[in-house]
């Protein structure tokens, strides 16, 4: 009897799994079909589209876009990002607790209020539609991801660390460049890694802030409008394997203590 | 010389005061403990003497300099945390060597100081490990070492044994009081282990509700101590109701013995230690109670004795003595004008 119902569970769950990266499968294999058309069966497998893919000029421009705001806004969310963390962690403040949810709402808002909002509200202060906006756009999202995770870390901190820290001597700056930093650094790397493959993939609030320039996703989906090529899944594919090896690594510094 | 001078400490957190207007003097070269249930002021005293705390009011002497307003990273002082509270990333060189390069002591200084103080706790064979890989002891040990290698002008000692089994805290307790004899350091030390205490201090500070009840050295602390809470708190103690209508007496069951004693109220409470109660008429104090039960605890004995009012009393005495009396047995028991208190109840 336990068996069978350790039979079904793990039935159910390969199930789930099979229906969220079959079609992932799929693309990566049709990937490598010599032939334009995706059907089966392939009778040819080649590296053609990923040749062809990197001598698409315009693609390899928005793969370079892309890096720059994932590299940019994971920069300037970490900037903001510590400090904020450790001041929500260290004070107790009037208005803390809202501040606290406050910050998680960029992630719970659908990107495309977010967007929208930004769209009308960026150009009043002078922002215009442009790689600067979408760089902003991604900040504000990513500023929440990263306190979100580094504060989890905090809390897990032993306080009498710092405390041991400014006994031996050291200024509350020394304590934590020496001390604080060391021991979130597994959590900085793992929180910065979740969010370069967030920008990376972001679409909505891009997509309305963006102007002549396009992001990868954007170009993609710009592709796609007049029908999937194997370029596509070419494409797709290196995107997924580097996202997935990004989240894989940042979920294995965020376990380590 | 008075090392560390505590003078008017108040503090409070909200509107509950934890320490209540304190005053403290610590001798140069002294083992003092403070000693206090949980919740008695005694770790904050001692975070405020760190720095990590500031006192409402009152002021906190080093050597004669106010230091109240100093933050910790200034102070000539150095914490042994009860949860050791090494830094994970560094290994045990790296932690003593912390304190000394925050003080910009030169490479080679540095390194001929973190030998010397793994050799004094004997861990020298541990130089390259990193905190998690040691037990709890070995850890205990590294952070005495990395506290003392910056040469501070107190130790401060916050339950440092707290968190180690009883076999391994009788130990470390010997080697604490050795380490103390060999530096001739100050060491503050805080428990609410009165065993610890008693074994280790030149002398106890007794602390309860933010105020000290008593500082005096082990043995007073023991033999005479002078609230009714601290009589409690220490050791056993036979706590025994009376009736008091003037200081140069007391009544017990009707009979009344002359004693003077500086209990104010009507009603007080007589103190004496289990092992002082006498079978023998040592005194003109004797009380009549009946022999409940007799019980072999290893090197003594323990009387247990309910008196006509249905008072109990322990006595204990050395097994070595010839057992004479028998259960339900009617006996004198004499108390000593010496060794017992009288207080406000």
């Amino acid at each position: 009897m336990q068996k069978l119902k350790n039979y079904i569970i793990s039935f159910s769950a390969f199930s789930v799994l099979w229906f969220l990266y079959f079609p992932i499968l799929i693309i990566m294999w049709f990937s490598f079909n010599k032939e334009s058309v995706s059907s089966f069966p392939i009778e040819h497998y080649s590296f053609d589209w990923y040749v062809k893919l990197f001598n698409n000029e315009s693609m390899m421009q928005a793969v370079r876009i892309s890096f720059f705001i994932a590299i940019s806004s994971t920069i300037a969310a970490l900037l903001i990002g510590i400090p904020s963390a450790y001041a929500l962690h260290k004070y107790n403040y009037f208005g803390k607790s809202v501040l606290l949810k406050i910050i998680l709402l960029p992630i719970t808002l659908p990107g495309i209020v977010t967007g929208v909002a930004m769209l009308s509200f960026f150009p009043m202060i002078g922002i215009q539609l442009s790689l600067k906006a979408v760089l902003i756009g991604h900040t504000t999202f990513l500023i929440a991801i990263m306190i979100t995770q580094i504060l989890t870390r905090f809390k897990k901190l032993d306080p009498y660390l710092e405390m041991a820290a400014f006994d031996l001597g050291a200024s509350p700056m020394q304590a934590f460049f020496k001390v604080i930093l060391p021991n979130i650094k597994t959590a900085i790397i793992g929180a910065v890694l979740l969010s370069l493959v967030l920008s990376m993939d972001e679409i909505p609030i891009t997509f309305f802030l963006i102007s002549r320039e396009n992001t990868l996703p954007i170009e993609i989906y710009g592709m796609m409008r007049r029908g999937i090529t194997p370029e596509v899944n070419a494409i797709s594919t290196i995107v997924f394997l580097m996202s997935s090896t990004a989240i894989f690594l940042s979920l294995k510094f965020n376990k380590e203590n | 010389m008075s090392k560390l001078e505590l003078k008017g400490i108040n503090k409070s957190f909200g509107s509950s005061r934890i320490v209540n207007n304190l005053d403290l003097e610590i001798k140069d070269g002294e083992f003092l403990t403070i000693l206090g249930p949980s919740g008695c002021g005694k770790t904050t005293t001692l975070r405020m003497v760190a720095g990590f705390e500031t006192p409402d009011n009152g002021q906190i002497l080093l050597n004669d300099e106010n230091i109240t307003q100093l933050p910790p990273y200034k102070r000539n002082v150095n914490t042994v945390f009860q949860n050791y509270a090494l830094f994970p990333h560094l290994n045990v060189q790296q932690n003593i060597a912390f304190g000394l390069q925050q003080k910009n002591k030169s490479k080679s200084e540095i390194d001929r100081r973190v030998d010397e103080m793994l050799e004094l706790v004997q861990m020298t064979a541990f130089k390259t490990r990193k905190p998690s890989e040691m037990s709890g002891g070995q850890q205990q040990r590294v952070a005495i070492a990395r506290a003392i290698a910056p040469d501070p002008e107190i130790l401060l000692l916050d339950e440092p044994l707290g968190a180690l089994d009883l076999k391994l805290r009788k130990q470390m307790q010997f080697e604490l009081k050795s380490l103390h004899n060999e530096l001739k350091k100050t060491f503050v030390y805080v428990t609410h282990d009165q065993e610890e205490a008693l074994t280790m201090s030149d002398r106890i500070a007794v602390m309860n509700n933010g105020i000290i009840e008593q500082l005096s050295d082990s043995q007073t602390l023991y033999n005479l101590p002078k609230t009714k809470f601290v009589a409690g708190f220490i050791g056993e103690a036979n706590l025994i109701p009376v009736k008091t209508d003037n200081k140069s007496s007391f009544t017990f069951e009707d009979k009344t013995f002359g004693f003077d004693h500086e209990s104010e109220d009507k009603k007080s409470v007589l103190f004496i230690r289990p092992e002082n109660v006498s079978f023998d008429s040592v005194t003109d104090i004797g009380l009549t109670a009946t022999i409940e039960d007799v019980i072999f605890v290893g090197n003594h004995r323990k009387y247990k004795l309910v008196t006509a009012s249905g008072q109990k009393i322990i006595k204990t005495e050395d097994s070595s003595v010839a057992l004479t009396k028998i259960i339900g047995q009617t006996v004198t028991i004499y108390l000593s004008p010496g060794l017992i208190q009288i207080y406000n109840s």
